[in-house]
């Protein structure tokens, strides 16, 4: 079933649009809940409460991008269940988070700073080359092992890594150009 | 800004970005070279034979590892406690084995192993859908659950280096009830795999496996601690009433744990699954810290724990077991269990 015959179901308020939506994006939704919290259980209950969310947010949301629309949601979700843990040492983001060189993951600071950056990061991001942005984004923002990048991108997991690194240290420098002073 | 605002910046990326990155098409991997699988093999082949030597035949490497019980923990087990089930079946190209079951008084762990003609068929993410029905009774909710703790974590350990995956099933007893005598029934109709980057899981595999034994064992025994504590959270009042600590898990005897409901109408199975949300449970099962009789405290993580809920007539929760990947002796007994909950520290005490 295509995303827009799913959105017009939630519309009617049939519940057969969780079904269809369960059926198509759980492999999805889950992995990104699961790169974050690397435990089957809270996954399970992740994704779960995506569903519900998305029962609640539409209507009166229309999403144009469905599945991005879910995954947001996962992540959202998965990221809050992290923080009120606080004690998950293997949770594949505590290890994305030592790479960023982040120790706590307090709250952003003013909501307006936060959303000035977050049009600063995607212009970062759309300046790559888009292998660069691909592996970018599928380690922070997807939080995908080294391993499955490599195996996505058909790129070694040396050089992976070493993409990365040189990708963090321009992120910074741009970011300070850009008026971050940490 | 702080430097964890880069975190919050990349959590706020935009959607273009985040979908261009997993639309990509998949690339071919490269090819390894010939002599490094040679090397890589040599390796394998050593470190099989070093698990042989250090793991005893008592019990499979797999579960032995799941438990944490090296060769001298497992000889200060009981025999009986681990049964050798051994009971194969093929179909399709794919031979599935109930190998070995490890108990306590408050359930059972089976360990599964798949092998395919078609080494390629499998994947780490390889999942059985099967039904377990025992002395002809399907096993209902609460009852059952996949195991979760150590290796299946790290899906790399689940599989051998001959493309043999193992999977573990743990099947809860109810109250005072014993599985010893009963019949194993499974039944396999098809194999998905969970891997990443598909929307839909593909089958891979579809055909009839049917395994039958009688499960025998010994339960491991078990020391009841009443202990009586409240631990308030969010308003609601939780008692932790008793603890039941075995050889290879403790299981928390709870009451009062919140339901959480929602007011959405038809939504069917969904509702099922929020309404076994409760994350007080959850949290039960996964302490910070374990302390032992000898004065060791152990640190836990997630690749360490795994924990499954019982539910009473009612839904309520009513067990929680948590399973801390090390064997407990008697002179290495838990003595007190340490939680974090939002941000608090308590400490439930079993003495």
């Amino acid at each position: 079933m295509d995303d827009e015959a799913i959105i017009e179901r939630y519309w009617q308020r049939d519940e057969t649009a969780i079904q269809e939506t369960q059926r198509k994006y759980y492999a999805y939704c889950s992995t990104i809940a699961y790169n974050i919290l690397s435990s089957f259980e809270d996954t399970e209950e992740c994704v779960a409460d995506t569903w519900l969310k998305a029962w609640d947010a539409i209507p009166p949301a229309r999403p144009d991008h469905f599945k991005s629309f879910l995954g947001r949601i996962t992540h959202n979700l998965a990221v809050d269940r992290y923080r009120a843990n606080r004690r998950c040492k293997s949770c594949g983001l505590t290890e994305v988070l030592q790479e960023l060189e982040i120790t706590s993951l307090d709250d952003p600071e003013a909501e307006i700073q936060r959303m000035a950056f977050k049009g600063v990061v995607s212009r970062f991001l759309r300046g790559l080359d888009p292998q660069t942005r691909r592996v970018f984004v599928l380690r922070y923002w997807y939080y995908e092992p080294l391993k499955t990048i490599s195996r996505e991108t058909g790129i070694r997991e040396a050089t992976v890594n070493s993409m990365l690194y040189r990708t963090r240290k321009k992120l910074k420098t741009y970011l300070t150009k850009e008026g971050w002073n940490p | 800004m702080k430097n964890s605002d880069i975190f919050w910046a990349l959590y706020d990326m935009d959607d273009d970005l985040i979908r261009e990155a997993k639309e990509a098409p998949m690339m071919k991997t490269n090819n390894v070279h010939p002599v490094r699988i040679m090397l890589i093999a040599a390796a394998v082949v050593v470190l099989l034979a070093g698990t042989a030597l250090a793991i005893s035949e008592l019990w499979a490497p797999k579960l032995a590892a799941l438990f944490g019980a090296d060769e001298k923990q497992q000889e200060l087990l009981d025999v009986g406690f681990v049964q050798n089930i051994g009971v194969s079946d093929s179909d399709n190209g794919v031979t599935i084995t109930a190998e070995q079951l490890i108990g306590d008084a408050n359930g059972v762990y089976i360990l599964y192993s798949i092998k395919a003609d078609d080494p390629k068929l499998l994947s780490a993410w390889t999942f059985p859908h099967y039904k377990l029905t025992l002395d002809g009774e399907s096993r209902g909710k609460g009852c059952r659950d996949w195991a979760d703790p150590g290796n299946l974590h790290d899906v790399e350990q689940r599989r051998d280096a001959d493309g043999t995956l193992y999977f573990y099933d743990l099947l809860m007893t109810d109250p005072g009830e014993s599985f010893s005598g009963k019949q194993a029934y499974v039944h396999v109709d098809y194999i998905d795999d969970m891997a990443t980057d598909q929307d839909i899981f593909p089958v891979i595999w579809e055909g009839d496996i049917e395994l039958s034994w009688e499960i025998n064992y010994v339960p491991s025994e078990v020391r009841t601690y009443e202990i009586h504590q409240n631990v308030v959270w969010n308003d609601s009042t939780i008692q932790i009433e008793s603890a039941n600590i075995s050889s290879i898990g403790i299981t928390l005897t709870c009451s009062g744990i919140p339901t959480v409901t929602n007011d959405v109408e038809g939504l069917g199975n969904v509702v099922s699954i929020r309404d076994e949300y409760r994350e007080i449970a959850g949290a039960l099962s996964s302490p910070v810290s374990i302390t032992l009789s000898n004065g060791t405290i152990c640190e836990m993580d997630r690749n360490h724990l795994g924990g499954t809920k019982r539910y009473d007539d009612n839904g309520d929760v009513e067990f929680v077991t948590l399973f801390a990947g090390q064997i407990f002796r008697e002179e290495a007994y838990p003595v007190s269990l340490c939680y974090e909950l939002d941000g608090e520290t308590f400490t439930v005490e079993l003495k």
